[in-house]
């Protein structure tokens, strides 16, 4: 028999467990989803309101301004991010300064402290970017962020660590009165209590009504969010709200605790409690209202799009009371917004209600008010990072690439007794998963972490919910061995002789690389050509190779070799390479930054955080894939959405199937090649869909893998909603227009349970970026000369980080080059190369990017090569070189289409004799 | 006697020719071939039309090895029909490990002349 069950175990929920825990009292809290922190709290703005914005005289008043002096202390006794940034509420007319005015007065009155209205200039000095319209605004600075989830998760750890029992998926379905005493049943079981607490959030109101007459209800109001990468944090220095309307606060502008920036949400009401999926209306909407407040927000930044439904209430205000009809029911219903900010302060009012009807009780001795830190390792200081993986070397395997999560973090966010149980659990309590490649990479190994830890089997993970599966079964319809040895050694490799290991403690290499990949591999091999021993390549996987291991269908090495090879086999052959010039490897080791003096540190479970000096550098990181939160498909998020390079690396390397009845989205090469994989291990292709009247990749894949088996292809088709709730059900799609649009009108469903997205691929340059390098807008790679050197001396790039090619073929003579140039300055050191003169190259007509962007005719060996992508399709056409307007060579082409990469030699004979600024590629004629 | 005509895309370079190809009445082995901008395409046209192959690339289970799948291709290009068959027979294959790139899993695969070989060393 229990005290007091609470039902819901969002933020209100967990904050009264955690409040009632402290006292000697049986307690237990019940969620019907796989994990805490699942609806409303899971998708909202993460603000903590100042308190001015309520009706005088309602609870939501009440709360909102006692929360508010709560959380500092709340979060910091959790070890949870919040950041008091202050708000802004901005006014764009006088109507709306008389606004702000009142609720100067109406803030002054319920107590919030230091309002002040600031004038436009003030305002325009406190957070730059604002829209020119502005008048003045109210500041709050009181008004703060915080990671709503994490908060949750904390104190259900909190909870649950002193004793509070935690039932996960287990919905309540019956609520029997029998006299002072309460019979729940849910999730087939059986729980009685004295005391019901309901903070049911959406379903508060059907909780209700299973022990009293409706008085209330619960009305979903959906609002959608933008979320950009974490880079984007400081476009808000506050949280920028418009002037609130009876229809709510607005879309506004904020930072997350974590650097994000949050855009949204709008605000409508919808039938369903379920109905979480995002629209193009609702987004367009927002990002409308967004840029009214905002100047130049980065939209093209956005890394997911999301929405959540607030739990309005029927009353406009909070329902917290004990029903009258039934004793020892106590509804915390209705918390929409200001509820986030409320939440502590309820709970403390919710305790005293419940103490009241039990009378009173003894301290709870085991109460435990933080469970765990929640501190990143990676806003650790070097001390304690380093102190960290000698105790657990699990602290220096990097998991997420994007926000440098460990597995020592994923595998503490799993131990506990509120621990994480899915692929969702592990991405709330830890990040791994919500940065910008949003799991592509870290997916398949956060499945290991969680079967490895939870004695499961790999498909066994979810996403999320018990229905929300993710693979579907090992390929080959047999068990996959699911111990995967050999992948934590830093030096250990795979293929047969030996990689060898750098001496120990050398704080210093001529040159160092970064990334094993093709591009890695043969940057090394050709400095090793050039006389350099002592090289040192650094990759994070625990094996060379990079994406061509995964890569297991042929067609590379044509152009290097003059035969056919699979990804593996040109891998290989490279790794071997490695091997015979004695070239040093650092495997399971990841870069966390690279600096303009070539210093750069790596971590890895062995040595722990490194630092060493590089006489150069070259960078070989590659690139990752566009995912579907990044261009912004609208519907609901469940499982079975997929990069197609993640579901790639799941059937070819990990072994596991992806899903039944398959969509692919873009008809890029990846997409094409996985479609065909997919048939070959028993699924089924309903189409391939291409925005552009063209397929993407190469013909003969076109023919080869999705001709050959009948896939229909539908060019000129657009996915324009996901369905389903926890696994995909099915898209809707519709006829594209010439600017790739959907046209209205023309929808139609397919049935599928999985979507491979092949819509691109974007360099990695996060480390560049670090360095002080800037990127070209048309590559999204560095500014590179004829070498390879950016703009950094003595760092050079080659390969997929400068920009994304279509055979692995030029990458590799692309990195020879880049090998050979660091080579060569490394030898120089320091010196300037011998006379000459240089140019920038610059596309023209028809041509979308050349790289080299400048050359130096003094290094320019026996020519250089020009890579280009063209705009789109061009039959019968010259390609020119142009040195300050006078053709210098030209090529003539019978067909060019974006997908193919454009080579063009120029040689040191082919430029005029006197030295010229600029040499423009462009298309002469013939354009269809 | 009506003979087939098949219509095939050139995958020799990106122009992607459309061609339909059939036999001509008159001449046994000739090829009427219709749709194409170069030469070389009605020598595609005369391989896909009489005897199309193409190259399998899959994986196999591995065990006792780092990774549990080892992947593998056909040696040399197979009869298009023989695809599915050379699927199954590859799928019903397992290997212990290590074993080393180039290493024939499957020999004489369906009686091609084409060996299932190893792609990588694991």
């Amino acid at each position: 028999m229990f005290d007091a069950a609470i039902i819901g175990a969002g933020i209100i929920g967990t904050a009264i467990a955690r409040k009632l825990a402290q006292y000697d009292l049986q307690l237990v809290l019940i969620e019907k989803d796989s994990d805490v922190a699942n609806g409303t709290t899971k998708a909202n703005s993460a603000i903590i309101h100042a308190g001015f914005d309520p009706e005088p005289g309602t609870l939501k008043a009440k709360f909102n301004v006692e929360g508010n002096r709560l959380y500092e202390n709340l979060c910091r006794e959790l070890d949870v991010p919040f950041h008091q940034t202050g708000s802004l509420v901005i006014a764009f007319s006088e109507e709306e300064m008389d606004t702000l005015n009142g609720l100067y007065e109406r803030g002054r009155s319920f107590g919030v402290p230091r309002l002040e209205l600031v004038g436009r200039e003030k305002l325009h000095k406190m957070e730059p970017g604002l829209s020119d319209e502005t008048m003045g605004a109210l500041y709050a600075p009181t008004a703060g962020i915080t990671d709503p989830y994490l908060l949750t998760i904390a104190l259900a750890e909190s909870a649950a660590s002193s004793g509070v029992e935690l039932r996960r998926n287990s919905p309540v379905t019956e609520i029997i009165k029998l006299g002072e005493r309460f019979k729940i049943n849910c999730g087939g079981e059986t729980i009685e209590t004295r005391i019901v607490i309901n903070a049911a959030g959406l379903y508060a109101d059907r909780i209700n009504e299973m022990v009293n007459p409706s008085y209330f209800q619960i009305k979903p109001a959906r609002g959608e969010y933008f979320l950009l990468d974490k880079k984007t944090g400081h476009y808000a220095r506050h949280v920028l709200f418009p002037c609130p309307t009876k229809l709510g606060k607005g879309v506004l502008v904020s930072p997350t605790a974590h650097g994000n920036l949050i855009i949204g949400p709008n605000a409508e009401t919808v039938d369903s409690k379920e109905a979480t999926e995002t629209t193009a209306r609702g987004l367009a909407f927002v990002r409308r209202n967004a840029e009214k407040i905002k100047k130049n927000l980065p939209f093209h930044k956005v890394i997911t799009s999301f929405s959540g439904l607030r739990a309005k209430s029927s009353t406009g205000d909070f329902i917290i009371e004990e029903t009258d009809q039934t004793r020892g029911f106590i509804n915390v219903a209705g918390i929409d917004s200001p509820g986030l900010v409320s939440a502590p302060a309820i709970a403390d009012y919710v305790a005293g209600m419940v103490i009241d009807k039990t009378g009173p009780s003894g301290k709870n001795s085991a109460y435990c008010p933080a469970a765990r830190s929640h501190t990143p390792f990676t806003n650790l200081n070097e001390e304690e990072k380093e102190a960290l993986i000698k105790e657990d070397p699990r602290f220096g395997r990097i998991v997420c690439r994007c926000e440098h999560i460990t597995e020592g973090e994923i595998v503490r966010a799993i131990e506990g007794p509120a621990g994480a149980r899915s692929v969702d659990g592990i991405k709330k309590r830890t990040r791994a998963g919500g940065g910008r490649c949003q799991g592509g990479f870290c997916g398949p190994k956060v499945i290991r972490i969680l079967a490895r830890e939870l004695n499961l089997e790999p498909e066994e993970i979810k996403k999320d919910n018990p229905e929300s599966y993710i693979l579907t079964g090992p390929t080959k319809g047999k068990k996959s061995e699911s111990t995967v040895p050999g992948r934590t050694s830093t030096t250990c490799s795979t293929a047969p002789g030996e990689l060898k290991t750098p001496e120990e403690g050398r704080d210093y290499h001529d040159l160092v690389i970064i990334g094993g990949g093709p591009a890695g591999m043969a940057a090394a091999v050709a400095a090793r050509e050039q006389g350099i021993d002592d090289i040192l390549v650094i990759e994070r996987d625990h094996e060379l190779g990079g994406i061509l291991q995964q890569c297991i269908h042929n067609g590379f090495g044509l152009h290097q070799f003059r035969e056919e090879l699979t990804g593996p086999e040109y891998a290989e052959r490279f790794i071997d390479q490695l091997k015979q010039k004695g070239i040093s490897c650092k495997l399971n080791s990841m870069v966390l930054s690279v600096g303009k003096d070539r210093r750069i540190t790596f971590v890895n479970s062995k040595d722990g955080l490194n630092s060493i000096q590089a006489g150069a550098v070259v960078l070989a990181m590659g690139c990752r894939e566009r995912t579907r939160g990044a261009i912004n498909v609208p519907g609901t998020r469940p499982a079975g959405i997929f990069p197609a390079g993640m579901a790639q690396r799941f059937v070819n390397i990990e072994g596991y199937m992806v899903g039944r009845k398959v969509v692919v989205f873009g008809s890029g090469d990846i997409g094409l090649i996985m479609a065909r994989r997919v048939v070959w291990e028993g699924g089924e292709v309903v189409a391939v869909i291409e925005r552009k009247p063209y397929s993407e990749g190469l013909i003969r894949n076109y023919v080869q893998c999705v001709e050959d088996y009948g896939i229909p292809m539908l060019l000129q088709h657009t996915i324009t909603s996901i369905k389903g709730k926890d696994r995909v059900e099915g898209i809707t799609i519709a006829k594209t227009d010439q600017n790739k649009q959907p046209v209205e009108g023309t929808e139609k469903e397919l049935e599928c349970d999985t979507v491979l997205f092949s819509r691109g691929l974007i360099p990695e340059n996060e480390l560049s970026v670090g360095a002080g390098i800037s990127l070209h807008p048309g590559t999204g790679g560095p500014v590179v000369n004829e070498t390879m050197e950016t703009e950094i001396e003595g760092i050079f790039a080659c390969g997929n980080v400068v920009h994304v090619h279509d055979l692995v073929d030029w990458v590799t003579e692309e990195s020879y080059k880049a090998g050979r140039g660091a080579a060569d300055y490394v030898k120089r050191q320091g010196q300037e190369p011998a006379e000459g003169y240089s140019f920038k190259t610059k596309p023209g007509t028809g041509i979308n990017y050349i790289v080299p962007h400048k050359i130096r005719t003094a290094l320019m060996e026996d020519g250089v090569e020009l890579y280009m992508r063209c705009d789109g399709h061009h039959q019968n056409t010259t390609l020119q070189a142009r040195a300050n307007g006078q053709v210098v060579k030209s090529a003539a082409k019978k067909v060019l289409t974006p997908g193919e990469m454009i080579v063009l030699k120029i040689k040191e004979d082919d430029l005029p004799s006197d030295s010229f600024d600029e040499l423009t590629v462009e298309l002469a004629k013939g354009d269809i | 006697m009506t003979l087939e005509t098949k219509e095939m895309i050139c995958i020799l370079c990106p122009l992607g020719c459309k061609m339909r190809v059939k036999e001509k009445p008159d001449q046994p082995g000739e090829l009427s071939v219709r749709g194409q901008q170069c030469k070389l395409g009605v020598d595609y046209a005369y391989d896909e039309y009489s005897n199309p192959t193409r190259t399998v690339t899959s994986t196999v289970v591995i065990h006792n090895a780092p990774l549990p799948r080892l992947p593998v291709k056909t040696s040399k290009p197979i009869p298009k029909e023989l695809v599915f068959p050379a699927i199954d027979e590859i799928t019903r294959t397992e290997v212990e490990g290590p074993i080393e790139i180039g290493t024939v899993i499957i020999k004489n695969l369906l009686g091609t002349d084409s060996d299932v070989i190893a792609t990588r060393s694991l």
